[in-house]
């Protein structure tokens, strides 16, 4: 047995609820024999119970309440057993509640609790009627058929199931508290009272292994709950205290509960973290592999158009040069002509002597070899060569820039392309292919 | 026998449950039931279990109505502490995973009904309701650390050990931390009303 100063240290913690099995036991054993208690534990007890008031209210789903009429009808034989043995007498309870009220129609009782529109119910099936056999009869009646046995003519015998009704169908019984507070509460849960409408609805409660016995039904009220799904919390506590209860929990979890989420990742199970990888790899995978596939193809487009880009700047270049040259005051022009290696290749040189400059035009000449190109020359009035260029015609590109010497400018006679190495010659070969002199 | 309306009494409804008056059963569910689910769902965060239990409740209200003391008539507090000590054995079962000790009558009658062998004053709903306002004002009062204490002890249902284990600190502190929150609680609330 505790003392009476441990049990006074006891009782703090008992009052919150916090203490363990062995302390409650121990406290509960000093207490049961008598031990003397500290006078403010009634009063510490009391403050504990108002803590939930600071709670977000919340209703309880409506069919809960049939929930607990059928796990009270369960308990009948205990119950019944009890009244048998107590110096109570709840036969007429029943007997009000089960048939005269509802026989007569709605009760004061219902009267006052009954709320807005009625909602009708039919239970489909209830595993738990009782059948004709079973011992079905509840206090109330028992109560009845010992009192007088000649009154069950009274009863219709469909009506046997049915009298014991612990609680009847949802009523809000909120409007007794006409407080500041409950006013706010009012829209949940309001119990409408006079503006409120009865209607009868039946039960049918029928007995699946029993196909013979007919359903019995009852006439229920039942209401409808007046307030709206989003309605269905009311706060009993304001946002300041939320958020500072928020807070406060917020800075605890911070600082001591990193175990606690520790623990709550341990809990995922590893197949369902290894399957969420797998999957998300797979998908990174596709994925990467059509970004890759795509940007292949915006990069071989890319290529292609800086290409295009390229030849179209150099052939505008090229086409300036070349209107430049021509509209020099000193421009010639000389047409080249095929020889017979190759009768049909034509050329043509476009020459400004003020510029030191010129372009060859070549069509109509067969492909070379590899490391084979070919080579522009000029002869001067001494029967020397002297070369412009070794150009390799890829045939987008058909015009050519070389430059003239200054000093040669006027001297030129004659201009020969012929094939080369790829390097180019210091004096023309034989395969001349192109020939053409200045008038 | 009197109609159950808005000016009866939570004492006057706990006596026609002792005489198994069904409506007054029904009345008190439907008086009771929300703020006996609130702190239920708040302690076992879950719809169902919650509507388990406050189910559970009622049962054990109308099978042990002969344990309330009428004299001392303390139905408010008698009601909330039946069904947070039901709450709190249940999500402790769940935890431990074992049924450490069989759930019987004996059982029930020594850790989920309440123990009130004081001298408190009778509360009913009404009252605590009216409170509100003054209970949130004197929570607010309290140390962040204190209103912690209270909230992992009365509404997480932790012993003093798991309070101690989860903040790291010793038992002893503990007892003293939760000392020191109801006590302050306590002298917080006086300022506007007693209880």
């Amino acid at each position: 047995m505790i003392t009476r100063q441990e049990a006074a240290d006891l009782i703090y913690a008992n009052v919150l609820g916090c203490l363990d099995r062995g302390d409650q036991t121990k406290l509960t054993e000093y207490i049961n024999a008598g031990g003397e208690l500290p006078s403010n534990m009634g009063e510490l007890q009391n403050i504990a119970s108002m803590l939930p008031v600071i709670l977000h209210a919340e209703n309880p789903d409506s069919r809960l309440k049939d929930k607990v009429a059928r796990k009270l009808y369960r308990i009948k034989d205990e119950i019944r057993a009890k009244v048998n043995t107590g110096s109570i007498n709840p036969a007429e309870v029943f007997y009000k509640n089960s048939r005269e009220n509802r026989k007569a129609g709605s009760t004061q009782d219902d009267k006052v609790l009954t709320t807005t529109e009625p909602e009708k119910i039919i239970v489909e099936e209830n595993p738990e009627a009782p059948s004709e056999n079973e011992s079905n009869i509840l206090p109330g009646e028992q109560e009845k058929e010992a009192v007088n046995e000649g009154s069950r003519e009274d009863i219709p015998e469909e009506n046997t199931a049915k009298d014991f009704e612990p609680v009847t169908p949802l009523r809000n019984t909120f409007e007794s508290f006409k407080s500041t507070r409950e006013k706010v509460l009012e829209g949940n849960f309001k119990d409408g009272g006079e503006e409120e409408t009865q209607e009868e609805t039946r039960l049918e409660v029928k007995t699946p292994t029993r196909d013979k016995i007919k359903p019995y039904e009852r006439v229920i009220t039942k209401e409808k709950p007046s307030y709206t799904a989003s309605a269905n919390k009311t706060p009993y506590r304001s946002t300041s205290t939320k958020e500072r209860g928020k807070s406060f929990e917020r800075a605890y979890k911070s600082k001591y509960m990193t175990e606690e989420s520790t623990n709550k990742k341990q809990g995922m199970k590893p197949w369902l973290v290894i399957s969420l990888f797998i999957i998300l790899l797979l998908a990174l995978t596709v994925l990467y592999l059509n970004f890759s596939s795509e940007i292949d193809n915006l990069k071989f487009n890319n290529d292609s158009l800086k290409q295009q880009v390229n030849d179209l700047s150099v052939k505008f270049n090229s086409t300036q040069e070349i209107q430049n040259i021509l509209e020099s005051a000193d421009v010639n022009v000389i047409n080249l002509g095929g020889t017979g290696i190759n009768p049909v290749g034509k050329g043509k040189l476009i020459i400004s002597e003020s510029q030191n400059k010129g372009y060859l035009q070549l069509s109509e000449m067969p492909e070379l070899g590899q490391n084979k190109a070919y080579q522009l020359w000029m002869q001067l009035p001494d029967g020397k060569y002297f070369s412009l260029g070794v150009f390799n015609p890829s045939g987008r590109v058909q015009y050519f820039p070389f430059k003239i010497p200054q000093s040669e400018g006027s001297n030129i006679t004659e201009f020969l392309v012929t094939e080369e190495p790829g390097e180019g010659s210091a004096n023309p070969g034989n395969k001349v292919f192109l020939t053409g002199s200045l008038q | 026998m009197a109609a159950v309306d808005s000016t009866t009494s939570d004492l006057e409804i706990m006596k026609r449950v002792a005489s198994y008056d069904s409506l007054a059963l029904e009345a008190l569910y439907n008086r009771y039931s929300t703020i006996l689910y609130t702190l239920i769902k708040t302690i076992v965060s879950d719809q169902k279990f919650a509507e388990d239990i406050l189910s559970d409740v009622f049962v054990i209200i109308w099978r042990k109505i002969n344990h309330f003391d009428f004299e001392k008539g303390n139905v408010y507090t008698w009601l909330i502490t039946l069904a947070r000590n039901k709450a709190v054995d249940t999500i402790r079962m769940k935890k431990s995973g074992v049924e450490t000790q069989p759930y019987s009558d004996e059982y029930e009658d020594k850790f989920i009904l309440p123990l009130l062998k004081s001298n408190g004053k009778a509360v009913e709903l009404r009252d605590a309701l009216n409170k509100t306002v003054n209970m949130q004002k004197a929570m607010e009062d309290l140390t962040d650390a204190q209103q912690y204490v209270i909230h992992l002890a009365y509404f997480e249902g932790l012993t003093e050990g798991e309070i101690a284990s989860k903040l790291n600190i010793p038992v002893s502190t503990v007892k003293s931390k939760i000392r020191i929150a109801l006590t302050n609680l306590k002298e917080n609330l006086s300022r506007g009303y007693s209880i």
